[in-house]
């Protein structure tokens, strides 16, 4: 979801997007699949944008585009309803990281987060907490997550699908993100310097309506 | 006056044949040698002469002179001799890439002919017969040779021992050309073949490279070949001709082909010398020998992944392939082919090649232009492998603007060019991020794509239909302008296909548009297709097609809740077939029939109904329901699916829930599930425990509701009389699972009672067991069926929450639009044994944002009499708070918060606390 542009803030094009990792798939294990992560899922919820001076919270939709799972990787678009400075929906396009200790481990080595900014972020998540010490050592290489029932990501926003980057909007931070794979709950906590600390974000798997769970598929060939 | 030319007279075909039957052997020879250099390298000629019947001539005259000179035995004539000579490399001439011309060499009957003149005294006889054969032998339509069939081994080795460049040659291309099983592979190697192979690497250079393709066929997916050559001692330098080094090469790579036995024998630990030998002659000067050198080792990469792993060979491979690309021949045009065996389905391969910008390298050739189509097609298949797995590659491969030279090539006049173009936009179209863009889809794009659908070769309607089942996957509004250019219409065609692999891949197609589409797109999609014709497909005889069809129905009933009505259209005839079909099919067709149950099950009653009756349809007569044969399954996607279904079908915000688990216990689906718990696949554990929650919110209670279901009287001793001891402290059992995976007792205080109800007649096997706000659910336990049996809602007997309720009702639900009521009750017993009453917990479940929660605490102080509801006191609005799991024994009623806390509530004082447990949700049970 985008966030307001902070003065202070340059632009939103401050860190690389996320590259496809090329590491031989070789005695790769995938991380735990869960069926509520997968496309076409869709969550809902609200992220809060609270300042100083002002609480704060924006709606957001997300729905889960594509998965790769070999590759650890995830992306969908994010959907934020009450933006104050915008006419409609402001709809993004995310790509996710999947810490799953192969493809990519807590340490985030880029966008500007440190091993510090890492593990204050991912210590917020209860379910972090029998991890800490090993990530403290190597980022978590070593760790076994698949038969874990939580799933960590990293949810970097890359582009606006309906509106110019000239909307006074950002995306230029990114979440670290935690799924519940029992109900599909998410929670996250935005990072960028520029941003407020902290913004969370907490969305619940919907149902559109109906009196329990749907799942569609597309597959490429 | 006409005066006679002194030209030379160049004779037309016509006058030649007429010459062929001359009886003079001097004019037969002369016209069969004009023949000869008239066809020879020309196409056109060829074609001319054999449509006036030559071959059946020459043939003819070679047989007849082969006779004749077997007759005069070593003292055959020399005329004869000649003539057999210039017949066979007529012959030979006319198979030479000309398949044509050597399907009508065989029908002619020469082919016996020219294996018997081998053994003939002459040398240039042998050498011309030879020839032929190999020219014959180059050519897929030549009769396959059987090694193992008697002496056939034997003349085999004959021909590679022989002196003869032609002979030897003859021999590796009948192993390149026959040599397919790994039984065929073993014989040879057993035979000794690999040593000779090896010797003509010495050889000319024609021996040579015909030698490396044989070897590359015996080598193929064949391990125990290649360990087997790489044993032998091959001290022999390699300097050898060329052609015997080419020819040794080819062959080399027929035996160690696709046979990993071969490979690890070839280069076992004394086969340095051997594998040595090929690495060399991957320098060596002349072009073809090298590509040769290169595939031979593919294919021994290939099928033994033991070998050639280091980085430095697979560098070497990529570099050298890139540079012989730039060979403007046959070499060049080959390159490609040999560097997509390399890189296709390694991804470490490809990101080598991407590293030393082979994706640039095969760009700049494809916007040379006016390419040869051989060329074209490696192009663009290396490029497909290219861009197979890796998003960087398919990112550079856009950046670089060729794209419209890949859609020129889907209007080639070459199939094979327009297949590998199709090919090659599947890889790229498969980058999610830019479909999620929008990218691919547009008009330049889709209609040459569209059109290939036409294409009267069913091998470009496959290709097409797959880089078309990727660019529709379009999550833009862009997926009109597929439909627009009658795509679907195109697609809906193609399902009516003969041809099963055209059925399965536009039903995937289709499917993938249906994804996530919108009503207009899914109803004008279902009206083209019709739900007859849909129904037949998910009964097609082949497997694969069923399975996309199933998935395209999937895709069709998710998304808004009418959709599901689609399946219902046409009197339920997609239903049906779905219910027919899930009897007897795969792990892969039974995985997308039961998502698609699972989407209709997310539905209301009726849909959550209808599943019901597919599920049970057998288990009705007795048989076992196919879903406890999928939840046995050893694939876990399959029991996933599975217990989706049933979640979906015992949720417990549905009326009917209580009676469909009745029904799912007795067809024994519920034991099976229960025995599920810890299943190794975590998502299916987590849905079997969700289903078990429910099993408890339809019972009324959360304790195990496995227990209840199969021994109700337990539980309900259990929980009237274990509480008679008010010496025993109530004790509340919490569950930590996943993270800390302990149990803890918690010790909890006894507060006074509250007033017990007066007047209830005390009715055991009597229980109100389930509710929602229109209605309760009475059952009674039957001990002669072992279950609880629901009692319909009748006047007298039922309790009616919404009326009580209304005013509440009224105004909760105008204030929360969306609200939705979720009361499942919870029973508390007193603590004298002879009296027991319930206390109804109502809960709000705000839908979404909204996180506060009040709860009220009603009791039926006469079972039956709906006047004698007295709510006692409500609680909250409190935040977080999930469904009260139940009472304490003490009369303080629980709820699990959100995050996994316990809320307890002190009825005298009406407040309410925390307590930290952090436990994972749902996982609260409260025994007695």
């Amino acid at each position: 979801m985008p966030v307001r542009v902070v003065e202070t803030s340059s632009s939103s094009s401050s860190s690389a997007p996320a590259q496809l990792s090329g590491e031989n798939s070789s005695g790769h294990t995938s991380p735990p699949v869960c069926t509520l992560l997968t496309v076409g899922q869709a969550f809902s919820g609200t992220q809060n944008v609270s300042s100083l001076q002002k609480d704060e919270a924006w709606r957001v939709n997300v729905r889960i585009q594509g998965c790769d799972l070999d590759h650890g990787y995830l992306c969908g678009t994010m959907e934020a309803l009450n933006v104050p400075m915008a006419d409609t929906p402001v709809v993004t396009f995310w790509e996710g990281e999947i810490v799953d200790g192969k493809n990519y481990t807590f340490f985030t080595g880029k966008w500007e987060a440190s091993p510090e900014d890492d593990i204050r972020h991912w210590t917020k998540f209860p379910s972090f907490q029998p991890f800490l010490e090993q990530v403290k050592v190597d980022g978590g290489k070593a760790l076994d997550l698949i038969s874990y029932p939580y799933i960590f990501m990293r949810w970097k926003e890359q582009y606006f699908v309906n509106v110019g980057t000239d909307c006074g909007l950002t995306i230029a931070g990114f979440y670290y993100v935690c799924f519940s794979c029992t109900d599909g709950s998410i929670n996250g906590f935005y990072y960028d310097p520029n941003s407020s600390p902290f913004q969370k974000l907490e969305l619940k798997s919907t149902n559109e309506g109906r009196s329990g769970f749907s799942f569609s598929s597309y597959e490429l060939q | 006056m006409p005066t006679a030319t002194t030209a030379i007279p160049i004779h037309g075909p016509v006058d030649l044949l007429t010459r062929l039957d001359s009886s003079d052997p001097e004019t037969k020879l002369k016209a069969l040698r004009e023949i000869k250099n008239q066809i020879i390298g020309n196409r056109t000629k060829k074609l001319s002469f054999l449509k006036l019947g030559a071959i059946p001539a020459v043939a003819s005259i070679l047989s007849s002179s082969a006779a004749e000179a077997d007759s005069q035995l070593a003292h055959a004539d020399v005329s004869i001799n000649n003539i057999i000579v210039q017949s066979a490399a007529i012959l030979g001439s006319f198979a030479c890439g000309f398949d044509a011309g050597v399907r009508a060499v065989l029908d002619a009957g020469s082919f016996p002919h020219l294996i018997r003149l081998l053994s003939n005294p002459d040398e240039k006889v042998v050498d011309a017969s030879a020839r032929s054969l190999r020219m014959i032998y180059q050519s897929k339509l030549a009769p396959k040779y059987e090694f193992v069939q008697e002496n056939n081994m034997e003349f085999l080795i004959s021909l590679l021992n022989s002196e003869s460049e032609n002979v030897t040659g003859l021999g590796a291309s009948i192993i390149t050309h026959s040599c397919e099983t790994s039984a065929e592979q073993r014989a040879l190697c057993d035979a000794g073949v690999l040593k000779k192979l090896i010797s003509l690497l010495e050889g000319s250079l024609s021996q040579k490279n015909a030698s490396l393709e044989s070897l590359t066929a015996v080598f193929k997916n064949n391990p125990e070949v290649i360990s087997k050559f790489a044993g032998l001692e091959n001290e022999r330098a390699v300097e050898g001709s060329l052609s015997q080094r080419d020819a040794s090469l080819e062959s080399l790579a027929t035996v160690l082909k696709n046979n990993p036995e071969a490979v690890s024998k070839f280069v076992g630990p004394e086969s340095a010398s051997s594998l040595g030998s090929i690495v060399e002659l991957t320098k060596d000067r002349y072009l073809r020998t090298r590509l040769l050198a290169c595939t031979c080792l593919i294919v021994i990469r290939n099928a033994s992944p033991n070998y050639l792993q280091d980085i430095g060979i697979k560098n070497k491979l990529v570099y050298l392939l890139l540079e012989l690309l730039d060979d403007p021949g046959q070499v060049g045009d080959e390159a490609s082919f040999v560097f997509s065996s390399l890189v296709a389905e390694k991804e470490d391969l490809q990101k080598l090649a991407f590293e030393e910008n082979a994706i640039s390298k095969f760009c700049n050739q494809l916007q040379k232009g006016q390419l040869h189509p051989r060329r074209l097609q490696g192009i663009l298949l290396a490029l497909a492998d290219l861009c197979s797995k890796l998003e960087s590659c398919r990112l550079t491969f856009l950046s670089l603007k060729v794209l419209n030279q890949v859609i020129d090539a889907l209007t080639h006049d070459c199939a094979d060019v327009r297949i590998s173009a199709c090919i090659c936009l599947r890889s790229v179209t498969r980058s999610i991020k830019n479909l999620c863009a929008g990218y691919f889809m547009n008009e330049m794009l889709v209609i040459p794509l569209v059109r290939l659908l036409d294409d009267p070769s069913v091998s470009v309607q496959v290709a097409a239909l797959g880089a078309i089942s990727n660019i529709v996957v379009d999550f833009t509004t862009r997926k009109s302008t597929f439909i627009q250019c009658g795509g679907v219409k195109q697609l809906v065609q193609l399902t009516k296909s003969m041809d099963s692999t055209v059925r399965f891949n536009a039903l995937w197609a289709l499917k993938n548009i249906i994804f996530l589409a919108d009503d207009r797109c899914k109803e004008g999609i279902l009206l083209e297709l019709s739900g007859s014709l849909l129904a037949s497909l998910i009964c097609d005889p082949e497997p694969c097609v069923q399975e996309q069809a199933l998935a395209l129905v999937r895709n069709l009933v998710d998304g808004c809740i009418k959709s599901i009505e689609y399946a219902f259209a046409e009197d339920s005839i997609l239903l049906d077939a779905v219910g027919r079909q899930l009897h007897k099919v795969s792990h892969e067709v039974g995985i997308q029939g039961m998502y698609l149950l699972c989407n209709v099950a997310s539905g209301n009653e009726f849909h959550k109904e209808a599943v019901m009756q597919q599920l049970l349809a057998q288990a009705d007569n007795g048989a076992e329901s196919f879903v406890v044969k999928f939840l046995q399954s050893s694939d876990s996607r399959l029991r996933t699916a599975a217990v989706w279904v049933i979640v979906n079908l015992t949720s417990p915000s549905c009326l009917g829930a209580f009676s469909r688990l009745v029904k799912l216990k007795n067809a024994g689906i519920i034991s099976q599930i229960r025995s599920m718990v810890n299943d190794p696949c975590l998502d299916v554990k987590l849905r079997v425990r969700t289903v078990i929650t429910h099993l408890s919110y339809a019972s009324g209670l959360f304790a195990n509701l496995g227990n209840l279901l199969s021994d109700p009287v337990v539980v309900y001793k259990n929980l009237v009389f274990g509480c008679d001891d008010k010496n025993k402290s109530p004790r509340l059992l919490v569950t930590k699972e996943f993270v800390l995976s302990l149990y803890e007792t918690l010790e909890m205080s006894v507060t006074p009672d509250l007033p017990y109800p007066v007047g209830i007649v005390h009715g055991p096997d009597v229980e109100i067991v389930g509710s929602c706000y229109t209605c309760n659910r009475i059952t009674h336990y039957n001990d002669d069926v072992d279950a609880w049996i629901p009692i319909q809602k009748e006047t007298e007997t039922s309790v009616d929450m919404y009326r009580l309720r209304m005013d509440s009702l009224w105004k909760l639900d105008a204030i929360l639009p969306g609200t939705c009521f979720y009361p499942p009750p919870v029973y508390h017993f007193g603590q004298n044994g002879t009296y027991y009453w319930r206390l109804w917990a109502f809960l709000l479940r705000p839908d979404g944002g909204e996180l506060e929660k009040s709860f009220d605490i009603c009791v039926l102080l006469e079972p039956g009499v709906k006047e004698s509801w007295t709510e006692l006191f409500s609680i909250g609005p409190v935040v977080g708070s999930k469904n009260p799991p139940g009472f304490w024994t003490n009369e303080e009623p629980v709820s699990e918060t959100t995050g996994g806390d316990l809320l307890i509530c002190d009825p005298t004082t009406q407040e309410t606390k925390t307590v930290q447990v952090d436990v994972v949700s749902d996982t609260i049970f409260i025994l007695s």
